[in-house]
């Protein structure tokens, strides 16, 4: 056993040998008196205990062939610092990837490697500008901008926005001044279709009335709606493509979302298959979003 | 400047300069004694298939060439445009066949939709980086921007090629003068890295040897690495490495290298990268591959004084300033831009240009 392991060692020791001869290390004094001191240490050793190449290699320093004493080597003990003289050329082979740039140059990499020439060149501006930090200006463009949008609403509610119904020329009726009025501020609260304002309030005004008397108004305004579409074709002013203008009576204009199918809950079948979304199966099976909040059996909680 | 007399010149070189200024001015031009004593005598078939696509791109040109093919006649007509699709013979690259299209692209009378189909990438002209990053921006200097697009649909290596190109280019009713004289210092590098059919890390090792040169000059180095996989990739493996140097005056230089059999990439970057540091080093506002558009596009111009300072002229340049002599009947002052430094070779091109207009442009 102890002549297998001192061959192994006697072969490891001689390749590293080789390998470091292969260094120009030029230190024969000192490694001398160290190598003749540690033989002494070792004797008190137990050999089939391994401590190291260092104690190895001096205890088999005798038996080496290939030892020239011209060319010591260097070895790690792990105790004594070394302090060569000369250092190993360190060569790296590194991978050099370039990470910094990779931020600012994606858009640039976009724009160099896109097919419109005018883009080619538009990156002379594109130079990696910093972020600037957009919370702080963004507070005070909102402070602005309301104080701003303040006194925009308080000009135009004054001059344009309402006053469509006070002009002279109309010769508007008080009533009728007073509808159109109404109607204008229903259109800005969003309460109706722009445009539509005046009519919603006439209408609303219209079913106060009696049975008789709302249908009657009802009668005399599509009458008075056909009429105006027979005069306008009859002088030329109509076309299909205008027939909106003339059709105000209708109020079913949501017709063309008219749901296609069967609708049978989930899914949508097609081709002989169904078509599942995951929200779709997620809500079926009762997962998903609330999938984490209940994975230990809560019935009592909804029984209480 | 229409006009019914006939330019003769003989020899195979310089073929394309001659048509093209042959169609911008509308005179007849003649060629004799195309390789007469080679041994395959006559017209390549590149330069066959150049003329064919001359002629779908104009209208009314008349191209005759004789039975032996030593000699071809062209009647120039109108340069229409519009869509036109072409395959290009796989002996030169696209680049053969769309330098000349780019000099009278800008004049014709619908704007350019060309789609060439063949080699895009060659080591004997341009490749269709270079001309997307280099020479379009040229014609940038003279008002051609909006609707100029280059789009590289696949690429295609020699021998087999598959590439497939579309040029479009817009019309313009003129050029305008160019006043370009300071070359500026040289503020980013750019560059285009591509490999085809064969280990996608070439492109890797290709922009890193050509970093290891380039790093110690400026920091804005970005060389970016173009893939295309699949049947966009062509019919041969190849891998190629095309350079810009862009200055503050955005004044380009450029060269690149394409791969060989044997070589390793890394030699195919340095190449690269030396050439274009010699570019650089000639100086100039314009590299010398382009120094013909440049000078083109500088006689084409609204009759006003342009300048362009330059390295010294290729011989295709010299030659082409002499062909303009025949064609235009204009020449060049060239002067040496500092008398006094006998080191520095660049050159003063200055001329008047000839108030060239688009008259064929369809103007609705």
């Amino acid at each position: 056993m102890e002549d297998e392991g001192a061959r192994l060692l006697d072969l490891l020791q001689a390749h590293g040998q080789q390998f470091l001869n292969s260094f120009d290390l030029s230190q024969p004094p000192r490694k001398r008196q160290r190598l003749e001191e540690s033989p002494e240490e070792l004797e008190n050793e137990d050999f089939e205990e391994w401590r190291g190449f260092s104690n190895a290699a001096v205890s088999t320093y005798p038996s080496e062939e290939n030892n020239n004493d011209d060319t010591p080597y260097e070895y790690d003990d792990g105790f004594t610092a070394s302090s060569s003289t000369k250092m190993p050329n360190v060569v790296v082979f590194s991978d050099s990837r370039q990470k910094p740039s990779e931020q600012f140059s994606k858009a640039q990499k976009k724009a160099f490697m896109s097919s419109k020439v005018a883009r080619v060149t538009s990156i002379t501006e594109a130079d990696g500008t910093p972020h600037r930090d957009e919370d702080d200006t963004q507070n005070d463009h909102d402070d602005i901008s309301n104080a701003q949008n303040d006194a925009l609403l308080h000009r135009l509610v004054h001059t344009k926005l309402l006053s469509g119904s006070l002009n002279p020329a109309l010769n508007l009726t008080h009533a009728q001044r007073d509808k159109a009025l109404s109607g204008r501020v229903s259109e800005l609260a969003g309460k109706t279709k722009l445009g539509k304002g005046e009519v919603a309030i006439r209408a609303a005004e219209r079913n106060k009335a009696s049975k008789r008397v709302r249908e009657g108004l009802l009668r005399k305004k599509d009458e008075r709606e056909k009429q105006q579409l027979e005069e306008a074709k009859n002088l030329g002013n109509y076309h299909p493509t205008i027939k909106k203008l003339f059709d105000a009576s209708s109020g079913l204009s949501d017709r063309q979302r008219r749901v296609r199918g069967l609708g049978m809950g989930v899914g949508k079948f097609s081709g002989g298959t169904l078509k599942l979304s995951k929200e779709e199966i997620n809500s079926v099976t009762g997962r998903g979003v609330h999938g984490a909040a209940k994975h230990g059996h809560n019935t009592s909680r909804g029984r209480r | 400047m229409e006009s019914r007399t006939s330019v003769n010149f003989s020899g195979h070189q310089y073929l394309r300069q001659r048509l093209v200024l042959s169609i911008l001015t509308g005179k007849h031009v003649r060629i004799d004694k195309i390789r007469s004593e080679d041994k395959d005598p006559g017209l390549r078939d590149y330069e066959v298939s150049l003329l064919r696509l001359l002629e779908k791109v104009t209208n009314g040109s008349v191209i005759e060439i004789s039975v032996t093919g030593t000699a071809v006649l062209l009647k120039p007509g109108v340069v229409s445009g519009g869509p036109v699709t072409h395959d290009c013979p796989l002996s030169r690259s696209i680049g053969y066949f769309l330098e000349p299209l780019i000099m009278i692209a800008p004049f014709s009378k619908k704007p350019f939709q060309l789609t060439l189909r063949g080699i895009t990438t060659d080591d004997n002209d341009l490749s269709v980086d270079l001309i997307r990053t280099v020479t379009l921006p040229h014609l940038q200097l003279f008002g051609i921007s909006d609707g100029l697009e280059l789009r590289i649909k696949r690429r295609g290596a020699p021998p087999e090629g598959g590439g497939e190109v579309q040029f479009l280019c817009p019309i313009v009713k003129e050029v305008k003068t160019l006043n370009f004289v300071d070359p500026g210092k040289i503020k980013r590098i750019r560059g285009i890295a591509h490999a085809v059919r064969v280990n996608p890390q070439f492109s890797n090792r290709m922009i890193d040897a050509s970093r290891s040169v380039l790093n110690r000059f400026i920091p804005d180095i970005y060389l970016y690495s173009d893939v295309y996989k699949g049947d966009e990739s062509g019919k041969s493996p190849g891998y190629a490495l095309s350079l810009l140097a862009e200055s503050t005056t955005s004044a380009i230089h450029c060269s690149e290298a394409v791969s060989t059999p044997g070589e390793t990439p890394e030699d195919i970057a340095l190449l690269a990268t030396r050439a274009l540091l010699s570019e650089i080093r000639h100086g100039g506002c314009v590299d010398r591959k382009h120094q013909s558009l440049v000078l083109l596009m500088m006689i084409l111009g609204s009759e006003d004084i342009g300048q362009c300072r330059m390295g010294e002229p290729s011989v295709r340049t010299i030659q082409f300033l002499r062909d303009i002599k025949i064609f235009f009947g204009s020449v060049f002052n060239i002067t040496p831009v500092d008398p006094t430094d006998s080191s520095n070779t660049e050159l003063l091109y200055s001329c008047l240009g000839t108030g060239y207009v688009n008259v064929n442009r369809s103007l609705a």
